[in-house]
């Protein structure tokens, strides 16, 4: 039986709390602090939510397994993570993340890049202990688990950062499903579930089963986020409301703004998106935003999310219906249960 | 940003969408719309493993390098130890099957008229006669749990032996699996002597969804492959 939202949202917690004492654990204490070592922990301790080692758990522990025996893919996941998000704000020259200045506002944009990369290398330490508790086929195994969901995530990246960098205004939905599962899908729920199921089951379990539910949890999570980022609460969201629309960011809404407005409507945003981001005015996106609504483009996201959400929980069942019944099966239940009931 | 309007048109019909009234759900649009969005996400998933098997065969293809492997007997025998892996697995997956074959003749055989399993015995006495069947008194229900209970000893006077049992899955009616984890074996591992019998102790606990049907498993030792033991469990509703 799924757990409540409070229930869910406590054990997320707990597990985040346990990957954050570990990546803790292998933070070198040396120098230069001031301008890495102290900077590497400043994301992580920001309070985001885990979700990533909290499904990698999960899984596992679903599986048969310990969290002893997630606990060091679920650093790892963590590390990348965060380092990833350092680049992005970069990359995307983003202001605030989690209710506060980026790192490269806070510090530089060199400084940035250059913690993402550390952060990139940390993370590689965790992985290699696995060795010591899984053994050497499995550690290698989720060695090139990892291999796979970075490589993934920097095309994704590459992809929406290509779009921009051309103005493609040409896209289709397609475009955007393949986008995300590249860049988010993979690494945020494809793979953590894939790890868990390898971990936990002794590599038993086939990881390939799980790509579905973890791409249709992925990209309803995704769409949500952008959802999220036009009409959340600014506290709650932790990032500046309307930034998508600003950074000029392909999301779901804008694409299909952009297949269902009128010829003149094209033209404005086309020539809104090709003026470089510093430059476009904080009134076009607010007129961006309202044919968002003309359009039904927002209520277009959330009915797609749901879907996704839905075909979730149906892969969901098939999969982890034969296994017994534990507080972590309906942890990862309660998850995909929470973004169908999802309101904004 | 402000929240957008929910009375808005809609794009398709021009209809305006009445709160209080919910006729105007369309079920078959949208059960075609949420298809739609399904198999298309399915279908660029699928798109892109094939495409990222593609390409991982063509790294594959440009690191092999056929003369190379062929002029250094070392890595190739290196290469024939990792293969060599690979078979012990697919050794072990096919003990499982047998295993599943061994429950059916069994089953075949208990279900067999009392003078035509006399007949079959005098045949196939001396092979049964090394195989130790295991079951407990009563039929289990899901998430039920038994323990049964192996006395071992040495045959041969002043020698001693090492057991250490290995176990398969349970094997049951349409081939339905009941994971080897359900089995504890305590100890794993012990040291037999002539004179002096040990006690081997075998706990099933079985998964809450465990199906209904008679199930075997095939417990035997790492040291000694004579000692063939089945493990037999009835699952109830």
């Amino acid at each position: 039986m799924a757990m409540d939202e409070l229930q869910m949202k406590d054990m997320l917690a707990e597990y985040g709390a346990e990957t954050l004492r570990g990546i803790s654990t292998f933070i070198p204490q040396k120098e230069p602090a001031k301008y890495l070592y102290e900077l590497i922990a400043d994301y992580p301790n920001r309070g985001g939510k885990g979700f990533r080692p909290g499904l990698c758990i999960a899984t596992c522990k679903a599986f048969g397994g310990t969290l002893k025996e997630a606990k060091f893919t679920a650093v790892t996941l963590e590390l990348l993570h965060n380092s990833f998000l350092i680049h992005d704000d970069v990359e995307d020259d983003s202001f605030y993340r989690r209710n506060k200045p980026t790192m490269h506002q806070a510090n530089n944009k060199a400084i940035a890049i250059n913690v993402g990369d550390a952060m990139n290398a940390l993370s590689m330490l965790p992985l290699n202990r696995n060795k010591e508790i899984l053994g050497d086929k499995i550690a290698q195994q989720l060695f090139l688990e990892i291999q796979h969901m970075v490589l993934e995530c920097a095309e994704g990246q590459a992809l929406e950062l290509g779009w921009r960098k051309d103005n493609n205004c040409s896209l289709v939905e397609a475009d955007y499903m393949r986008m995300i599962l590249k860049k988010t899908c993979w690494y945020t729920c494809i793979h953590p579930i894939r790890m868990g199921a390898i971990i936990g089951s002794k590599g038993r379990t086939d990881p390939d089963k799980f790509n579905r539910l973890g791409y249709f949890m992925g990209a309803s999570f995704q769409i949500q986020d952008d959802i999220l980022n036009l009409v959340a609460d600014q506290e709650k969201y932790g990032k500046e409301i309307g930034g998508d629309i600003l950074e000029g960011k392909r999301t779901l809404m804008l694409i299909h703004l952009l297949s269902h407005c009128s010829p003149g409507e094209l033209r404005f945003i086309q020539n809104y998106l090709r003026i470089p981001i510093l430059d476009r005015r904080e009134a076009d996106a607010r007129e961006i935003f309202s044919l968002m609504g003309k359009y039904g483009s927002v209520a277009h996201a959330k009915e797609t999310s749901k879907y996704l959400a839905g075909a979730a929980l149906k892969e969901f069942y098939t999969h982890f219906s034969p296994l017994p019944d534990s507080a972590d099966k309906a942890f990862l239940e309660s998850i995909i249960l929470y973004m169908i009931n999802r309101n904004y | 940003m402000p929240n957008q309007k929910n009375d808005r048109k809609k794009g398709n019909t021009g209809r305006r969408r009445r709160p209080e009234d919910t006729a105007w759900i369309d079920t078959d649009r949208v059960v075609n719309k949420a298809q739609h969005i399904v198999s298309s996400a399915v279908n660029v998933l699928e798109e892109e493993i094939a495409a990222g098997i593609l390409a991982a065969k063509r790294i594959e293809k440009k690191l092999i390098d056929v003369d190379e492997i062929r002029s250094n007997p070392d890595d190739l025998i290196n290469r024939i130890r990792r293969d060599s892996h690979e078979a012990l697995d697919l050794y072990i997956d096919a003990f499982a099957s047998l295993s599943g074959k061994l429950n059916t003749i069994i089953e075949s055989l208990k279900s067999e008229p009392p003078e035509k399993q006399a007949a079959t015995n005098t045949h196939t006495q001396k092979n049964r006669a090394e195989v130790i069947i295991l079951e407990p008194d009563a039929p289990l229900k899901p998430g039920g749990s038994c323990t049964l209970t192996l006395g071992l000893q040495e045959d041969t006077q002043g020698a001693s032996g090492k057991v250490s049992l290995r176990k398969s899955d349970f094997v049951g009616p349409d081939d339905r699996i009941i994971s080897k984890r359900a089995i504890t074996i305590v100890p794993r591992t012990l040291i037999i002597k002539a004179d002096v019998e040990k006690e081997i102790s075998i706990t099933v606990k079985l998964p809450k969804n465990s199906f209904p049907g008679i199930y075997n498993a095939f417990l035997t030792d790492r040291y000694n492959p004579l000692i063939r033991i089945i493990l037999a469990i009835h699952v109830t509703e």
